[in-house]
């Protein structure tokens, strides 16, 4: 185990590099489209079917929790783990949700038939369940092609660790742009494993990945 | 001025360790940068133990503070509002895969009519971003972490008592392991060399033979061991081990082991992140009858977490025992203990019983 100083040291509260919950989170999204003039359209439109989809790491989930949380707060929000076995029933509400493969073959469809305006994240496009739907509206955002300029991994990565700040008047590490450029090239899109690399960075003291 | 800077929060601490059985006290200090009255409806601490690691992140909650003392704070104002948590009985913990955090997390809830001059404000200095921040997030929120260590306060084996069976664990791991890699190797093997059925019985002989040599050198050496683990005055437990009936051991040590892990979900699957951050140095226990073993050992003397369970993420506890059998090999084995904090026993007065604590 590391020193409880570890990351005081290094004026941090914690790993930048760990998970955050959502709220956080959304201080350190930087949305790769307009996510506002998205949610005008959602609240225009009686029904739809719009889907984030993609490789994992890409920023689906992240992007759904900006959209929800920050503009569509009344919305039925579901954030499915591995380990549950919901159950979802359609609603008269928006609903959203994160992980849509997680769910039963029998409640995808049901949903897919039935639910006006359904957004979820998923890994493989579920366009082929149009068929069941009288209302042809889709939306598909393909976060696997969309594009992620290293600018805004850079800050990305910057908010994180500004998040994790822990005085104002002190100064916080900077990953080291050659470090970074060198990530980008490695995992392309796959914000997740670029930061899981950083995360055991920061886990080393001596780490030359960043500086103060 | 942007949104998220027209109050400044954060908290001051008595010290700059609490130990796990004090309060912790300390004070809320709320500036107001801007040049606006902020009027507040309320001001909510909570003092919460915060897991964070890959993937995953949780909270509880261990004790609260409402604040509805003040109704609003000047242009360049600062608020000061002292506090005093109940003891945390937790430690700050930073590990490889786990980081545990004892903070105080503040929200400073403002009313709507300066939510929106706030915003209006920062629109006008063209500061979008800081405008939308406000509009969508418009409370005021900050984290300050507490450095909590063990101090004086004495560690304690809550639940400890059951069986251990030294190397059979790893004998199943052994067997597991090369059933599937002899699987594998034995598909390959078949249809590689135009579906010999010889290279399949082959295979089957050869996880024969490791069978029969795992069971020799791990299961049939071993043996049952019941153990009691049970606390002792000041930072000791004391074991209490007892074999099957007629099994000879040259010797026997045993140690506590400590395991930070957070299971998170890693695309379609779940993964777990494990690692070991504590490992007693092992004692070697007296033998004190034919069957029985009993020793005295010392608790950590450091400042590590105790055993917990928060969603996804655990802090475990587990007893190890290594025995050397009579021809010399060691096997070990464990089993799950919970650990935690000798917490001030109060004495009802009332009771007519010495031994009635709660």
């Amino acid at each position: 185990m590391l020193s409880i100083d570890h990351y005081t040291n290094l004026n941090l509260k914690y790993n930048p590099f760990s998970f955050l919950d959502p709220e956080k989170q959304l201080h350190a999204t930087v949305p790769r489209f307009d996510v506002g003039v998205l949610a005008d359209e959602i609240r225009n439109c009686e029904s739809l079917f719009l889907e984030f989809f993609g490789k994992k790491g890409h920023g689906k989930s992240t992007h759904l929790s900006m959209l929800i949380l920050s503009y569509l707060p009344n919305a039925e929000y579901h954030r499915l783990k591995q380990a549950d076995r919901k159950y979802i029933k359609p609603t008269s509400n928006i609903l959203a949700i994160d992980s849509f493969q997680l769910l039963s073959l029998k409640n995808r469809i049901e949903l897919m038939k039935n639910q006006k305006i359904l957004i979820y994240t998923t890994h493989l496009s579920h366009r082929s369940g149009m068929i069941l739907r009288k209302d042809k509206t889709y939306k598909g955002f393909n976060f696997t092609t969309m594009d992620l300029e290293l600018a805004a991994l850079q800050k990305i990565i910057s908010s994180k660790i500004e998040l994790a700040r822990l005085n104002r008047e002190v100064s916080i590490p900077k990953v080291k742009q050659s470090y970074l450029s060198a990530l980008y090239n490695l995992y392309k899109k796959d914000i997740r494993s670029i930061e899981a690399a950083l995360y055991s960075e920061f886990l080393n003291p001596r780490s030359t990945c960043y500086e103060l | 001025m942007n949104y998220r800077d027209a109050l400044s929060i954060h908290s001051k601490f008595e010290g700059e360790f609490f130990s796990c059985d004090e309060p912790i006290i300390g004070e809320l200090v709320v500036h107001n940068n801007s040049n606006e009255l902020v009027k507040i409806e309320k001001i909510t601490v909570n003092l919460e133990v915060i897991h964070q690691g890959k993937g995953e992140t949780d909270q509880v909650i261990l004790d609260d503070l409402v604040i509805n003392d003040y109704a609003s704070i000047g242009p360049d104002e600062t608020i000061t509002h002292p506090f005093e948590f109940k003891p945390s009985y937790n430690v700050s913990f930073v590990g490889l895969a786990v980081t545990q955090n004892i903070s105080i997390k503040t929200v400073v809830d403002i009313a709507p009519e300066t939510e929106k001059l706030l915003r209006k404000k920062a629109l006008g200095e063209k500061k979008i971003l800081s405008f939308l921040g406000g509009m969508f997030i418009p409370d005021f929120y900050d984290e300050t972490p507490v450095k909590v260590v063990r101090g004086e306060t004495n560690y304690e084996i809550k639940k400890a008592g059951g069986t251990i069976r030294p190397g059979v664990d790893s004998a199943k791991s052994i067997m597991i392991y090369s059933l599937i890699i002899l699987m594998v190797l034995s598909l390959f093997g078949y249809f590689l060399s135009d579906k010999q059925i010889e290279v399949v019985y082959v295979a089957i002989a050869l996880f024969a033979v490791i069978c029969v040599v795992t069971y020799v050198l791990k299961i049939a050496p071993s043996c049952k061991i019941n153990y009691i683990l049970k606390n002792v005055e000041g930072n000791f437990y004391e074991a209490h081990l007892e074999l099957e009936k007629g099994k000879k051991l040259k010797g026997m040590s045993c140690r506590l082991v400590g395991i930070e892990e957070v299971t998170y979900d890693c695309g379609s699957s779940r993964c777990t992140s494990s690692e070991t951050f504590h490992e007693s140095v092992p004692t070697n226990v007296q033998q004190s009858s034919e069957n029985t073993f009993n020793e005295v050992i010392a608790l950590p003397e450091i400042s590590v977490p105790i055993s917990i369970s928060n969603n996804d993420f655990d802090i475990i506890w587990k007893f190890e025992i290594t025995m050397t059998t009579a021809n010399g090999s060691a096997l070990k084995g464990s089993a799950p203990i919970e650990l935690g904090f000798e917490k001030e026993r109060i004495k009802n007065p009332n009771s007519k019983n010495d031994n009635h604590f709660f």
